[in-house]
């Protein structure tokens, strides 16, 4: 049955109705009414009915589970790519101890080589993106590794090549690294480029060396450290278009790691990191973090909110930012609508390939750098042959191995089930009951969403995104 | 002997100007530039003679060969720079520049001899009566569902269409480039906020009736600019302000709106066609559908457009649809087909035509 009853705060009861993604506000006795149908715990279905006559809790309208960018697809991927990101490295210089390349045990989808990517495959790309995106005005080469900057040359080159085959378009460029070998000459080199860097930076020193050391068991942090402040001194415009990424590893003190940007403020700007949970994909072991973690973690949420209600200063805005775009986003995903279409597929998957093209070494494509690069079904074309659109179509419609359930599902317009969540990196094609065993998860968190959504308009506040500095 | 003309930044956008270069008064397409980077093959069915790179152009010297540039802006183009490389050149050959008004400020460095500014032609006076002229002859409408959906293309082929018939038909288009083929623009007060909507209103009523008056055409078409609705919230498409202020002003005796490419079922159809009536109070009952699809950038928050090709369009889109009756104006089939239609209904209606 595509509805969900639930509460926000007690005596708020709300249902919410996948057919026109909508929430409808009810009392305590339909409440528990629909709760009981959902359960299958009582028969009456007066309730049900009542919201029925209404056209509303309707079953689901879906008839068939279809991508919407499935009937067009080989023209959109012919004329719209955007962003190509090149594996530039398998190497590293790094042994973090969580990285997929560092042969830790945790993740099976990479494996650590010597391998870097040659020129004559960046260069294919970058003409592939060239050829493949006539109908983009915005265009984005990414470098990734392993560690891209082992090859710092190619990065270089492969920036002023893109920009001397294009003009009149907006080219972009991004990286990610480790941040050890940004040094003065890379930062010159590149410094008129419209490049933002993104570093992997865990939090304070004895936090960030414990998993991201060298091969030899140093840390990497005072390297890391040094490079920034003399970018921050000699290429102030760079050092603006410097984010980071913030691993937090089950059992780290998320306190600590906090408190260290908010100290740092003046060199690791607190608005400019994101930080990440260990991914659950890829991997049979089980992530898990404790009480604390997630304590330390909704703090921040709450704070998050009570600045969206105006209850406290916004002068705390910057280090919220990330908690803030997240709850901008429910808007979007709970956009009321007259009906769900006979042909529609769950939310939560992208164009394989579209915007995030991902080039290994090898010149083989995937839909993103979050892949398992040993996945048949992930492997979408290579450089060689350009796109397989029917495995690309397959890739994108995720839907369509667990069709029965999705059709019925409440979360349909909330699901995040995204093609590498539902790979589990072994099959040639998509496992049913891989990607049905993700789906508890998936609807916990669209529930919360949901809750976090609702209560917000309980609130009266109206989403409006200028309406706050960030 | 015509003056040769190069085209820059050649597109598909700018197709529709090498498509219809026989209406160019006084220029030859001798020169489409295509900028590094951008899409060098076009599905047309005759080679097109004329592409060349941008760096051939600057390579060769192909200044030389040229009498003219027309410059062209086109709605994703917001770095200005790209323009000046081709301006200079312009300049320092002392060659014509033809441009809209949007590039006024990059232009202006050139001799004034030298430049042709594509502007809209300036509103008429108006009285203070609120009544509105009939129009005495038929009035075709093209109208649009957004932007980049080929409209220009449909008023131009509905013109050429008339016009073989024997008629004189009279073109208003929602592009203000076609001047350089002669037809007319909007005037200036669609973008004029000193007018109040009434006085909108009144002056394009008076600018078509004047033009009645003046050309005596036996059909006047209108290209309506912009969208008729908004696209969602994010992307509002000028909430159709445009499209009603001219419906408001003239009503037509035919509409055709042009669709995006997409399967349209009956019932999508019967909810555009009231949303076009009680809107706007014009009952569009021909379709042209576009081989350009559009879709929403949730990262970019723009609307990206992309192209089908013909015999897709032709097979899966425009066959199934055309008891719509829709129709693609490069299909000679179907666009044949409503314009026939079109011109039976006109001539059903009123004795004029
Ligand atoms: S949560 Fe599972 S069943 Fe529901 S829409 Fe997502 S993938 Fe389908």
């Amino acid at each position: 049955m595509p509805f969900m009853p639930f509460q926000t705060r007690p005596g708020f009861y709300y249902v919410y109705d996948m057919n026109k993604n909508s929430v409808y506000k009810t009392d305590k006795q339909r409440y528990d009414s629909l709760c009981d149908i959902k359960n299958e715990s009582n028969e009456d279905t007066r309730v049900l009915s009542e919201f029925q006559e209404k056209g509303l809790l309707l079953d689901s309208s879906i008839e068939r589970i279809e991508h919407p960018a499935s009937q067009l697809l080989e023209y959109q991927m012919k004329r719209c790519i955007s962003t190509v990101t090149f594996q530039m490295s398998q190497n590293c210089n790094l042994r973090c101890s969580y990285c997929p390349y560092s042969d830790n045990g945790i993740y099976d989808n990479r494996a650590r080589s010597d391998k870097n990517i040659k020129w004559d495959t960046v260069q294919k790309g970058i003409d592939f993106l060239i050829a493949n995106s006539v109908d983009s005005d915005n265009l984005h080469v990414s470098f990734y590794g392993g560690e891209p900057l082992i090859v710092k040359e190619l990065v270089v080159r492969a920036m002023r090549y893109t920009v001397e085959q294009i003009s009149g378009k907006n080219i972009t460029f991004g990286m990610t690294t480790n941040a050890t070998l940004l040094d003065h000459k890379f930062a010159e080199a590149v410094k008129d480029f419209n490049i933002s860097i993104m570093v992997s930076l865990d939090g304070p020193k004895e936090i960030h060396d414990k998993n991201r050391s060298y091969a030899d068991g140093r840390g990497s942090f005072d390297t890391l450290r040094e490079n920034i402040m003399n970018i921050k001194e000699h290429f102030p415009e760079l050092y603006k278009k410097i984010t980071y990424n913030t691993v937090i590893y089950p059992g780290t003190s998320y306190h600590s790691i906090f408190e260290f940007f908010r100290n740092n403020q003046d060199i690791f700007d607190y608005s400019k990191v994101s930080f990440n949970e260990l991914s659950q994909n890829y991997t049979d072991m089980k992530i898990s973090y404790d009480e604390s973690y997630y304590s330390e973690r909704n703090y921040e949420l709450l704070k998050a909110y009570l600045l969206l209600l105006g209850k406290i200063n916004n002068k705390a805005a910057p280090e919220l930012k990330g908690e803030i775009e997240r709850i901008y986003s429910y808007k979007q995903i709970f956009t009321p609508q007259k009906s769900t279409g006979p042909i529609a597929h769950p939310s939560g998957t992208c164009v394989p390939g579209l915007k995030k093209l991902f080039i290994d070494v090898n010149g083989n494509f995937y839909p993103c750098e979050r892949i398992d690069e040993n996945s048949a079904l992930m492997n979408i074309g290579s450089l060689e042959k350009g796109f397989d659109i029917e495995k690309v179509r397959e890739v994108l419609n995720v839907g369509t191995v667990s069709e029965e359930a999705c059709r019925n599902c409440w979360a349909f317009h909330c699901c995040n089930m995204c093609p590498i969540s539902s790979d589990n990196g072994k099959d040639k094609h998509y496992s049913k009951s891989y990607k049905l065993s993700k789906c508890n998860n998936v609807k916990a968190i669209a529930l919360e969403k949901l809750k976090d959504y609702t209560m917000l308009r309980e609130f009266k506040f109206d989403f409006n995104e200028e309406s706050i500095m960030l | 002997m015509k003056e040769r003309l190069a085209i820059y930044p050649f597109s598909e956008e700018a197709m529709t100007l090498l498509r219809h270069q026989d209406k160019i008064e006084g220029y030859d397409i001798t020169c489409a530039i295509i900028p590094k980077g951008w899409k060098s093959h076009f599905d047309e069915e005759q080679p097109i003679k004329c592409l060349c790179s941008e760096d051939n152009f600057y390579l060769e010297n192909l200044i030389n060969n040229i009498d003219a540039v027309l410059l062209c802006k086109f709605k994703q183009l917001n770095d200005m720079s790209f323009y000046e490389r081709i301006i200079s050149a312009v300049q320092s050959n002392s060659k014509q520049i033809i441009y809209t008004p949007e590039l006024e400020s990059l232009v202006g460095r050139i001799d004034a001899d030298n430049r042709v500014c594509l502007k809209p032609p300036e509103s008429p006076s108006i009285t203070n009566n609120d009544e509105l002229f009939n129009i005495d002859v038929p009035v075709i409408m093209v109208l649009g569902v957004g932007e980049n959906c080929d409209k220009l293309d449909t008023q131009l082929s509905i013109y050429d269409y008339f016009n073989k018939k024997g008629y004189k038909p009279k073109l208003i288009s929602s592009n203000i480039i076609s001047q350089i083929m002669g037809m007319s623009a909007f005037p200036d007060c669609i973008d004029n906020h000193k007018y109040t909507f009434l006085q909108q209103v009144k002056i394009i009523n008076t600018f078509v009736k004047n033009i009645e008056l003046k050309e005596k055409p036996e059909l006047i078409i209108i290209g309506v600019p912009g969208g008729i609705m908004k696209y969602s919230k994010a992307v509002p498409n000028g909430y159709g302000y445009v499209p009603f202020l001219i419906s408001n002003a003239i009503a037509p005796d035919v509409a055709v709106l042009s669709l995006y490419c997409g399967d349209y079922q009956e019932e999508k159809i019967k909810e555009i066609k009231s949303m076009c009536y009680y809107r706007m109070g014009v009952m569009a009952n021909y379709f042209h559908i576009s081989n350009k699809t559009c879709n929403y950038d949730i990262e970019t928050k723009q609307l990206n457009y992309y192209p089908v090709d013909k015999p897709y369009l032709i097979e899966n889109l425009i066959r199934p649809q055309e008891n719509i009756p829709a129709f693609n104006v490069l299909d000679d089939r179907s666009r044949e087909k409503a314009f026939e239609a079109i011109m039976k209904e006109l001539q059903a209606n009123i004795a004029v035509v």
